[in-house]
């Protein structure tokens, strides 16, 4: 998507504004434990942001597969459209209670609903009211500078692009946005010059596993 | 067992203490067992108790997940959370709440910050929120926890929508019914304690003290301090690590009120057994030493000399009646033994009349018991058989005993009905009592007694021809009392003996000279010992016929009475020789007359002085030692000192004597024999002997100038005197014409009245100053 993003027309835009910066960047997001984190979103604050091509409401598609979200995150700029389409063949009950863009929305297989437009930036936390290990993010992003890693927990910058800062966010960060400046970033160059990104990640939580203390306790 | 206690004790002592001890160790046993059963039992009590509480908790825990799990999956719920609906939320919790009689509902946000709470006392409370934050870690498990005072089981679930948005906490309170619910289950006291605090009990009153009040004992026992609880904790830990103490409680004193009774029935059957056991052996004890008893008596009875026992034994088994049985047959024995043993102590062994003793007790009995008016007159006969001795050498002990026997039997058939005991008082002296009858005599008695008596003996076909003497004293004739009769009798035997007579009857008057002669002695023995001038020495000069000068003296012994009476010498010196007497005697006129010689040696007279020596001297012992020590202590020359022996007295114990004699000779002392000439010496024996001196008897001598006959001895003796070595004395000089006879016969020394009788010392001293 944000290959799709750089391929459009502002591409040439962006490289002729920004020739100042360095070439392409590429970024390394990793936890507390030096593993590289996948899905973690990148928003730069764009230097000029004057110079920014303002491109119409995309639609998006937030689908449900085999009881999970997918994409399990989903990155979408602000006033872009998400349609649910429910490739399960049961029933899912999707929600949000984010302040973003609560919504709820019965699914049913082979039906689907009108796309939903998420018009502030943020991030609506999905869930299923059916199925509670269901959970899911959209990411709306307010700036055209987007970036989500991959397996490897590298995301590429184009070089064209010159910015301040960046916001970083995870599912699992402790802090749910972490910003970083120009300078900051830098510093962390590592060997195969790649700019590191250090994130404190929480263990996932338990779900549905009951143990009894008095047992252990009684035994 | 060297124990001084009876039997009887000891057999009692030995059950009771059997039993006791048996009793002792049941009773051990018996409440070892019921103890550690009873332990046992509280111990599975406890642990049973423990599981019921921990099933109880866990059913509990079940309860609150599954609400809990309800409630946080309720969309509405999470809804309203997410939209802090607070009315709605409230709603809720009370809702869900009372669906199972939760105490604690609360909505607590990530923070811990209390959203929503069922307590509105906890709303404020600053403490909760951390506490809350706590059990964040411990999601989806039940714990305890003290909240604002009161305890509760919680548990604390995620509000997921689909991220955790907040926390519902929901628990139960422990308190009084649900401890009391907790206590019915499991039938023990439960109390809940957090920092040694009791939060709750089932036990009423505790509160401040219930360590000490669990640690409480029972001091019945008066040794052991027992438990009145028995505890066992169990510690629950929550998420901040407080530790939360379940103490199960175990009440024991009902079981303490039942284990007492047990002890106090089995101590009461135990004592009651040693009682009884006391008693029955006691009783048993008593019948075997009863028996004993019976014994100890019998044995006692036997002490006594009382051998007839014909009851039978009253109590005892078959062993002690044996036992009995053979206690009278011993009895019977003894008895059997004593009279023999008696009858041998009594009689002679050989002729089987009474002896010495027995027939004096009988006598005497007979005598006292003897009426002069219708009794007649007892007649005591003491027969000696003569020269028995010389029977018994040729013909042999044997022939020797059969001849006393013979004897016996025919004093006994002479009259055999008056004859009322024989006895028997020394080897060949027999002893007779007769009884006369009233018109008989003495003479008639006699005169039938002898001839049967001295008839010819058939011994082992030999006829002997025994000869007797016999003394005899006539009771009450002749005396009334009984040991003047024997003394008469044996006066009377003694009499016919020195007489040579058969036949003696004691005459009155003997029995005083006897008597007389005895006190004699006892005067003697007296003077001798005062020492007092009654008795004196007095010195019979010796003429040597060669120079015609006195060198010698024979020193005489003299006892004048003070009543002025002269006793003879002949007669005390005898007395004293049969008494012993001499002895003390001899050693007095050794020490007076060497005492004399010191005297006479200070005035410078030398004389030698002839002592008179008895063969008991010469026997004695000491005698030999007491003449040196005289010597030495009155610094007499030996060689002045001349003692005379005679003849006779040397031949008694001719060895001994011999040597005395030669061992007093080698000091220098000159040995003198004394009446040569009428003793039964050999003139063979003279050789051997170690003298110096012969002293011709004055039998030879008195009649010297007369008899041509002594003329002749005298003569031959003393040139055999002369040839032998010894110097020659004659005595009993009493004329001149002896005198020049002797001179003529180269006789050595002369002594006799004629020269002088014997004079005192101070006599003697003038009368050598006038003779020279």
């Amino acid at each position: 998507m944000i290959n799709r993003l750089l391929n459009t027309s502002s591409i040439v835009i962006t490289l002729l504004v920004l020739c100042t910066q360095a070439s392409a960047e590429s970024f390394l997001v990793q936890d507390q434990h030096g593993l590289p984190l996948k899905n973690a979103v990148l928003e730069f604050s764009v230097t000029n942001p004057a110079a920014e091509a303002v491109s119409p409401p995309n639609t998006l598609i937030m689908d449900q597969v085999d009881k999970l979200f997918k994409p399990e995150v989903l990155v979408i700029h602000q006033g872009d459209y998400v349609n649910f389409p429910n490739s399960d063949n049961i029933r899912h009950h999707v929600y949000s209670f984010s302040s973003v863009k609560p919504f709820e929305l019965k699914l049913y297989s082979g039906k689907s609903k009108a796309p939903l437009q998420f018009d502030v930036a943020g991030v609506a936390v999905l869930g299923c009211n059916i199925h509670d290990s269901m959970i899911g993010y959209i990411y709306i992003a307010s700036s055209t500078q987007v970036l989500m890693t991959n397996e490897q927990g590298i995301a590429r910058l184009a070089d064209t692009v010159a910015y301040d800062s960046v916001n970083v966010w995870h599912a699992s960060s402790v802090t749910r946005l972490t910003n970083m400046s120009y300078e900051d970033l830098s510093k962390s160059k590592n060997n195969n010059g790649a700019l590191v990104i250090n994130l404190v990640v929480e263990a996932p939580e338990p779900r549905n596993t009951f143990q009894s203390i008095f047992k252990k306790n009684g035994q | 067992m060297a124990s001084k206690l009876t039997l009887r004790k000891q057999i009692t002592f030995l059950g009771v203490s059997l039993v006791v001890l048996t009793v002792a160790s049941l009773l051990a046993v018996s409440l070892w067992k019921t103890i550690s059963s009873h332990n046992l039992q509280i111990n599975q009590r406890i642990t049973s108790a423990e599981n019921v509480l921990i099933e109880y908790l866990q059913a509990k825990e079940e309860l609150l997940l599954t609400a809990s799990k309800v409630l946080t999956a309720d969309f509405g719920f999470k809804q309203a959370v997410a939209s802090r609906d607070q009315a709605t939320i409230a709603s809720v919790l009370q809702n869900h709440g009372s669906r199972i009689n939760a105490s604690l509902m609360v909505l607590s946000d990530l923070n811990g910050e209390i959203i929503s709470s069922s307590n509105n006392q906890l709303t404020f409370d600053s403490t909760l929120s951390q506490s809350l934050m706590a059990i964040k870690q411990n999601l989806n498990k039940t714990q305890l926890m003290l909240l604002g005072g009161n305890l509760y089981q919680l548990i604390v679930l995620p509000v997921e929508a689909p991220r955790t948005i907040a926390y519902s906490v929901i628990g139960f309170q422990i308190d009084q019914a649900f401890v009391n619910e907790l206590k019915r289950l499991m039938t023990v006291e439960v109390s809940f304690i957090y920092n040694d605090a009791l939060i709750i009990s089932t036990l009423q009153n505790i509160d401040a003290s219930h360590k000490e009040h669990f640690k409480k004992t029972d001091n019945s026992w008066l040794l052991f301090e027992r438990k009145l609880y028995e505890n066992k904790l169990i510690t629950f830990t929550d998420s901040q690590n407080h530790e939360y103490i379940a103490q199960l409680s175990v009440d024991l004193s009902p079981s303490y009120i039942e284990l007492d009774k047990l002890v106090a029935i089995t101590l009461l059957i135990s004592l009651l057994i040693i009682g009884i056991t006391a008693i029955v052996c006691s009783f048993i004890a008593r019948s075997l030493t009863k028996p004993l008893q019976q014994l100890t008596q019998l044995s006692h009875d036997f002490a006594r000399g009382k051998y007839e026992h014909n009851s039978m034994m009253s109590d005892g088994g078959v062993e002690v009646l044996r036992l009995y049985t053979s206690f009278i047959q011993m009895g019977k024995k003894i008895e059997q033994r004593e009279i023999k043993i008696n009858y041998q102590a009594k009689h002679d062994a050989l002729t089987d009349v009474y002896n010495r003793t027995t027939f004096l007790e009988l006598l005497a009995e007979k005598i006292a018991l003897h009426d002069h008016n219708t009794d007649g007159s007892l007649l005591l006969m003491a027969i000696n058989v003569r020269n028995f001795k010389r029977i018994n050498d040729s013909l042999g002990s044997s022939t020797g005993d059969l001849t006393l026997r013979s004897v016996v039997e025919r004093i006994k058939a002479i009259y055999p009905e008056q004859t009322l005991m024989v006895g028997r008082f020394s080897g060949t002296e027999f002893w007779v009592v007769i009884n006369l009858k009233n018109n008989e005599s003495y003479e008639d008695i006699i005169e039938h007694f002898l001839p049967p008596l001295r008839a010819p003996l058939k011994v082992n076909k030999l006829w002997l021809n025994l000869n007797y003497c016999l003394g005899t004293c006539l009771f009450p004739e002749q005396s009334s009392d009984v040991k003047a009769v024997v003394r008469r009798t044996t006066i009377a035997l003694e009499a016919a003996k020195t007489e040579n007579a058969t036949l003696r009857a004691y005459q009155s008057g003997e029995d005083e000279a006897y008597l007389e002669r005895l006190n004699l002695l006892e005067e003697l023995r007296e003077t001798l010992t005062r020492d007092d001038g009654e008795l004196f020495m007095v010195y019979q000069p010796k003429l040597n016929l060669e120079n015609g000068k006195i060198e010698k003296v024979e020193s005489l012994i003299r006892w004048i009475k003070p009543n002025g009476q002269f006793v003879s010498p002949e007669l005390f010196i005898d007395l004293a020789e049969q008494s012993g007497l001499i002895i003390k005697l001899t050693h007095w006129v050794i020490d007076t007359v060497f005492k004399q010689q010191q005297e006479w040696q200070a005035k410078n007279l030398k004389l030698k002085v002839a002592i008179n020596i008895s063969a008991q001297d010469m026997i004695h012992t000491d005698f030999i030692d007491f003449v040196f020590e005289k010597i030495s202590q009155y610094h007499v020359d030996p060689k002045l000192v001349t003692l005379e022996i005679t003849e006779r007295d040397i031949m008694t114990n001719e060895d001994l004597v011999i040597s005395r004699l030669t061992q007093l000779k080698q000091t220098g002392i000159q040995i003198s024999v004394d009446d040569y000439g009428i003793g039964e010496s050999s003139l063979g024996k003279l050789k051997q002997l170690p003298i110096d001196e012969l002293k011709i008897d004055k039998a030879f001598i008195l009649e010297l100038d007369t008899s041509e006959k002594d003329q002749y001895i005298v003569q031959s003796t003393i040139e055999l005197s002369h040839q032998l070595g010894f110097s020659v004395v004659a005595e009993g000089v009493e004329n001149k014409a002896s005198l020049d006879m002797l001179k003529a016969m180269k006789c050595n020394h002369a002594q006799g009245y004629f020269i002088s009788r014997p004079i005192k010392s101070a006599e003697l001293l003038i009368w050598l100053n006038a003779y020279e």
